[in-house]
């Protein structure tokens, strides 16, 4: 036994070290460089350098797929900035994040995926991790033990891909793919996939988990930081296609119903962002060019009719 | 719980330490142990279920003592219909009931009358299958006189629910994983490490093969409508891989995890997909469901020794039930079915069990006609898989006349043909290993046992390296479902 444990033990230390040392010390491959994710950076600077008054929209992929800030821009005077990127970079970590950035009249509109209410979700997932290591390591200290909980099973395979080949061969190509750093506008959407057609893709089931009762008491108390800061929180619904708010239809009347429990300032309605199939891009959640003008124009009308902002 | 999360990971050290550490030469606390573990792995899907589990280990037990303790024959009898009546009817409630609802109420429309009866709002619980008949063959031995009945309770709990086979299998004769539970382990640390060897074999398959070739199965297939033949055709054969996979890697994760504790379980896959005919390949399935049906239903129906029309009849009630055990849908008969019909010929002319010994034996490359053979086989099981997967007879309708058009031989168009063109890479790495191991009750059994332990050690780190950078996440066990 004792032999065998020994065995073990030198059997599962020799990759845990190896890979701790690669995990830790070396730096993000030329192939992850170019990801969505290092748009972070961008979208950090646009919150440093983007006049009042600002409409700060948080999200995921609901978001950053799925609007047209311009269009926000021209209709209302308020200057947009689109902080979303993937949903499983974890809504607290962004909301975290955005934080040292607020201005007074500053106006916070969330908008997650039904999925964040559930379960563990908000605590992010693999684009998380490479978001505190490879893009961002001052953030780190943001992340607390619901996150790291969700992130440690993704560390393994984090790790190992620094040390696949393919991720220092970059591609030689003309276009910007949809999910690259470049593939963001001036005011952090994305609008390279606004050139091209809807693609086949399926709807997502029903949620699992219960609803997280944590991230609504967290949001609770992001309002009141913000009320400090004499800024204002808002949370909207994303634009779903429809097949998928059927089946997910049980748990978005619970989202919302919590919302509303809370007493939080909610914009329009799930049934308002139910997106027809022609709608939609590539996911549930993501909009083609039709789309997203059709969906930034109802959150227009939510805007001016149920926010106050100085109007230019 | 699932053998491939985190959960898992941390459970199973614990289980282990626990169990050679805090229950070292205590039989009885390493039982109760195993018991709870057994109860905490199942809760973790649905608690709910744990009554059933429960249920089903105290009424086989007492079934078993009053068979044992019952002389007169037709008391026997009663008993023993009892049991089976009661963990059947757990089955065809849970598993069955809206299938045969839903059936009855087509069949009476079909000869146009209406009846409207509501289907019943049922959650299979997972494993049911496997623990029901596991449970069964206990009782039915006792009362062939095979086996005599335990006065261990406990060792029984832990046999019915013993965590690694209890959802998936392999389905344990009683006796022969029984006494296991009744005898002293003592730790043998080749076993445990041919057993951690048959866990990351397992977790290859499943993690690496099963589920990346599940995500173009699932494409192909739900979209069946909007590929070519040459596509589906192709979906079969990811199907295939992801079957395979899927269940033997579970079968191996189960049989390693069980070494780790000391028990030896049946082996359940024999590298099918080297089969030579369909006889073959059915002594080489899914070897404790085939066999418990042996055992159980064809034999005892006159198996082959009641003439030619008897024995036809047999192999299509085993190969029926068989269809019908893993699902309470149409298709599942369908396939059973096509089975039977794949294997009526080499019943028919006496050549079923022509391939009873190694392929290929002492030879690295099979002969021309192994290749032939095993090729010819596989395509008639791969064509099978399609009713296997199939949602329903429309869907089936739809992929069949697919394939069966001039668009069979065009080349296959679909998203991520590159992704595709590594998966089958990685099923072929899969094909080979096994192939070379052959030999042996798992891929990796034999496989670097003469190599010097650093390259030995590099060649299980190369795979650890494979599972983690080509594991493709967020996939269940498919035969949890049965």
């Amino acid at each position: 036994m004792r032999d065998f444990l020994q065995n073990l033990m030198v059997f599962i230390l020799i990759p845990v070290v190896l890979l701790s040392v690669v995990f830790v010390f070396v730096p993000a491959t030329p192939r992850a460089q170019q990801s969505l994710l290092f748009a972070k950076l961008d979208k950090d600077r646009l919150l440093e350098d983007t006049p009042p008054q600002r409409l700060i929209l948080v999200g995921g992929s609901n978001l950053s797929f799925g609007i047209d800030s311009a269009l926000i821009q021209k209709e209302t005077g308020l200057n947009p900035i689109n902080t979303a990127i993937q949903a499983t970079i974890s809504l607290i970590y962004t909301l975290e994040n955005l934080l040292p950035y607020i201005q007074p009249g500053d106006i916070v509109l969330i908008s997650a995926e039904y999925s964040q209410f559930f379960g563990r979700n908000v605590y992010g997932g693999d684009e998380l991790l490479r978001t505190v290591m490879d893009v961002d390591r001052s953030s780190i200290g943001t992340l607390d033990l619901n996150h790291w909980i969700n992130l440690l099973p993704f560390i393994p395979r984090y790790s190992l891909s620094k040390v696949n080949p393919k991720e220092y061969v970059l591609e030689d190509k003309e276009d910007i793919g949809i999910y690259e750093r470049n593939a963001f506008n001036e005011y952090g959407d994305v609008y390279i996939h606004w050139a091209y057609d809807h693609s086949d893709f399926s709807h997502y089931g029903p949620i699992d988990g219960r609803l997280n009762l944590h991230l609504f008491s967290f949001l609770q108390d992001y309002e009141g930081i913000l009320f400090d800061k004499g800024a204002s929180l808002y949370i909207t619904f994303p634009g779903i296609q429809e097949a998928t708010f059927q089946n997910m239809g049980p748990q978005i009347t619970l989202v919302e119903k919590a919302l509303q429990d809370h007493g939080f300032q909610v914009l329009g309605s799930p049934e308002r962002y139910v997106m027809d199939e022609f709608l939609m891009y590539n996911t549930a959640y993501h909009l083609n060019r039709m789309g997203v003008v059709y969906r930034t124009n109802l959150l227009i009308e939510d805007l001016k009719n149920q926010v106050k902002y100085d109007t230019p | 719980m699932l053998f491939n999360s985190l959960e898992f990971a941390i459970f199973l050290p614990i289980v282990f330490a626990l169990y050679w550490f805090a229950f070292r030469d205590n039989r009885r606390g390493q039982n109760i142990l195993l018991v709870i573990a057994s109860y905490i792995f199942y809760g973790w899907w649905d608690w709910r279920f744990l009554g059933l589990v429960l249920f089903n280990t105290v009424f086989d037990y007492y079934a078993g003592l009053l068979l044992g303790w019952e002389q007169r024959k037709t008391r026997k009898k009663i008993f023993m219909l009892a049991s089976i009546l009661v963990n059947l009817g757990l089955l065809g409630y849970f598993k069955y009931a809206n299938f045969f609802l839903d059936s009855f109420v087509e069949a009476f429309s079909f000869f146009g009358q209406e009846i409207s009866i509501r289907s019943l709002n049922i959650i299979l619980p997972v494993g049911i299958s496997f623990y029901t008949f596991q449970s069964l063959s206990y009782t039915i031995d006792i009362y062939r006189g095979k086996l005599q009945p335990t006065r261990e309770p406990l060792a029984y709990a832990a046999f019915v629910s013993f965590f690694p086979q209890l959802v998936a299998g392999p389905i344990e004769r009683a006796a022969r994983l029984l006494p296991q539970f009744s005898s002293d382990r003592h730790f043998d640390a080749d076993k445990a490490v041919d057993g951690l060897r048959q866990i990351l074999w397992g977790l290859f398959k499943k993690v690496v093969v099963a589920d990346r070739c599940a995500v173009f199965a699932d494409l192909m297939f739900n979209g069946a409508g909007e590929y070519s033949g040459s596509t589906l055709a192709l979906g079969a054969v990811f199907f295939a891989f992801q079957i395979y996979g899927d269940f033997s890697g579970y079968s191996d994760i189960a049989i390693g995890v069980a070494r780790l504790f000391g028990f030896n379980l049946m082996k359940n896959f024999a590298f099918p997909y080297f089969s030579r005919d369909i006889g073959e390949f059915w002594r080489r399935w899914h070897i404790s469901m085939t066999s418990w049906f042996r055992d159980y239903v064809y034999i005892p129906l006159g198996g082959s020794r009641k003439g030619t029309w008897i024995t036809i009849r047999n192999t299509f009630i085993i190969f029926l039930v068989s269809g019908l055990w893993h699902g309470a849908n149409w298709t599942f008969l369908a396939w059973g079915m096509l089975n039977a019909i794949y294997f009526l010929p080499l019943m028919i002319s006496g050549r079923n069990r022509e391939n009873l010994g190694d392929i290929a034996p002492g030879r690295i490359l099979p002969s021309v006609k192994d290749i032939f053979s095993i090729g010819f086989t596989f395509a008639l099981i791969t064509f099978a898989w399609i009713f296997f997967r199939a949602e329903d007879f429309n869907h089936l309708s739809l992929i069949l006349s697919r394939i069966f058009s001039a668009s069979l031989w065009s080349i296959p168009m679909f998203f991520g043909r590159q992704k595709a063109a590594i998966n089958l890479l990685l099923a072929g790495f899969l094909i080979l290993v096994e192939w070379l191991g052959r030999d042996g009750e798992h891929g990796l059994q034999n496989l670097g046992l003469t190599w010097k332990p650093v390259f030995r050690w590099l060649g299980y780190y190369g795979l650890i390296y494979i599972i983690l950078l080509f594991s493709e996440s967020g996939q269940q066990f498919i035969y949890f479902q049965f």
